[in-house]
């Protein structure tokens, strides 16, 4: 029995290190999230309902500790944001004004954060719209919405239609 | 840019379905027609179905990545634990199994180890102290989360598998929970309990992998004794691991609690 949860949580172990990876673009990091959310999993064993979804589990868990580091990171100063901010004498900074071409890496990384989550979830991961409701607990809508939002702005992104804060072309 | 007046619209819902598998086998055929007729829409498809083929190149190698081996132990730690608590005796196979010969084989070491072992008790003692009056904070992880206690704990001390945290209820103690604590050289864990009359004992336990495994025969455990005030400190070493049971209690009921500890029954204590 516990056997079989192990055999099913350790199966999960790839992906979660693939969502991780792309979540953080940092191999470490990736590893310590995945880390963190396996031994939180296994810590709560217990409230796992036996013939449950495993995946949708194990990705909440991740997506939540997650999320709570991303929010205590936002709390910290942004360094290098303002570092930015001065070099190009007190205007928003000088690259992002540009339309360009961006690659895809790039591009994802200038999605909201609520964005770039779903698209992950169900672009890379392939979760299913409910799974990925479970996972964030988000009505199915705001998936949707989410997702449409997150495809049309990575598109024009790397077309170089749009740049990220919004700035029209002149 | 036909306006195709349909009741079924095709909606930008189904499109992402359709790029994602998801889409209703029923409506297919519109979408297909709606893809056809609406070239525009169409462009938009193919540039998010290439975002999903460009996203599994970016980061598809992870699969095949061998698995660190951190992982591998997060993902199936501690089997054991899930059995039964009680069944201390052969469960506490970590903390216990014999391993007392030379308290730290240091032979290199600079400190003798006499030393050694005297400043691990007083760390022991100290750190008794400072939680025993403690109301409101006396531990950073309750008992009612002590699995969670058990791996994060162990984690941070560096062991390989979990430890077991003891069980003292045969000799009246509850845990109370645990904490982290900054020993000499890396953390020390340490595990309170307390009895209906409000006495407390803790556990103090570090990791020491530098000292090799080697097994005594259970007769021969041997205790290392010390005092502090009105503390009172039982040492001892179980393989890899340090031990300390410090309380403002007699020697010999430290010590009945020191043998629980390593497992041994009730029965075995009073023959000694």
């Amino acid at each position: 029995m516990v056997s079989d949860r192990t055999k099913l949580i350790e199966e999960q172990i790839p992906r979660m290190r693939r969502y991780a990876r792309a979540l953080t673009r940092d191999p470490v990091a990736a590893d310590d999230l995945v880390q963190d959310a396996l031994e939180r999993a296994w810590s709560r064993l217990h409230l796992w309902r036996s013939g449950s979804n495993m995946r949708a589990w194990l990705f909440t868990i991740l997506h939540n500790i997650h999320a709570n580091q991303v929010r205590a990171a936002s709390i910290r100063p942004q360094l290098t944001a303002l570092a930015d901010w001065e070099t190009s004498g007190g205007q928003a900074p000088s690259q992002e004004d540009r339309l360009m071409v961006r690659s895809l890496a790039q591009s994802i990384d200038l999605l909201p954060e609520e964005q770039r989550v779903v698209l992950l979830l169900v672009g890379l991961e392939e979760l299913t719209y409910e799974e990925t409701s479970k996972v964030l607990d988000v009505p199915i809508g705001t998936v949707m919405s989410r997702l449409s939002r997150a495809r049309e702005k990575l598109r024009r992104l790397m077309a170089g239609t749009e740049a990220p804060i919004g700035v029209q072309k002149s | 840019m036909t306006s195709t007046i349909n009741q079924n619209a095709v909606s930008d819902e189904d499109l992402h379905r359709l790029i994602d598998g998801r889409l209703d086998p029923a409506r297919a055929a519109a979408v297909a027609e709606h893809l056809r007729l609406n070239p525009d829409d169409a462009a938009r498809v193919d540039a998010w179905r290439a975002q999903g083929l460009g996203l599994h190149g970016l980061y598809d190698c992870v699969l095949a990545e061998e698995i660190p081996p951190r992982l591998r132990s997060a993902a199936r730690p501690w089997r054991a634990v899930g059995t039964a608590l009680t069944r201390v005796a052969a469960g506490i196979a970590l903390v216990a199994v014999g391993a007392v010969g030379g308290w730290m084989a240091r032979d290199a070491g600079p400190m003798p180890e006499a030393r050694i072992v005297v400043e691990f008790a007083e760390r022991a003692a100290v750190a008794h102290a400072v939680y025993l009056p403690e109301i409101r904070h006396p531990v950073e992880v309750v008992a009612a989360e002590a699995q969670h206690l058990s791996v994060w704990t162990s984690r941070r001390l560096g062991l390989s598998e979990p430890l077991r945290i003891p069980d003292l209820r045969s000799a009246g103690f509850d845990l109370v929970g645990g904490r982290l604590l900054p020993d000499a050289h890396g953390p020390a864990a340490q595990y309170m309990y307390q009895d209906s009359g409000g006495r407390r004992v803790t556990l103090y336990v570090k990791h020491d992998p530098a000292t090799p495994a080697s097994v005594q025969s259970d007769d021969q455990q041997k205790f290392d004794f010390y005092r502090r005030a009105d503390t009172a400190v039982l040492a001892w070493r179980d393989g890899a691991l340090a031990c300390a049971i410090a309380g403002n209690i007699e020697k010999r009921e430290l010590k009945r609690i020191a043998y629980i500890v390593l497992g041994y029954g009730q029965d075995k204590v009073k023959t000694r």
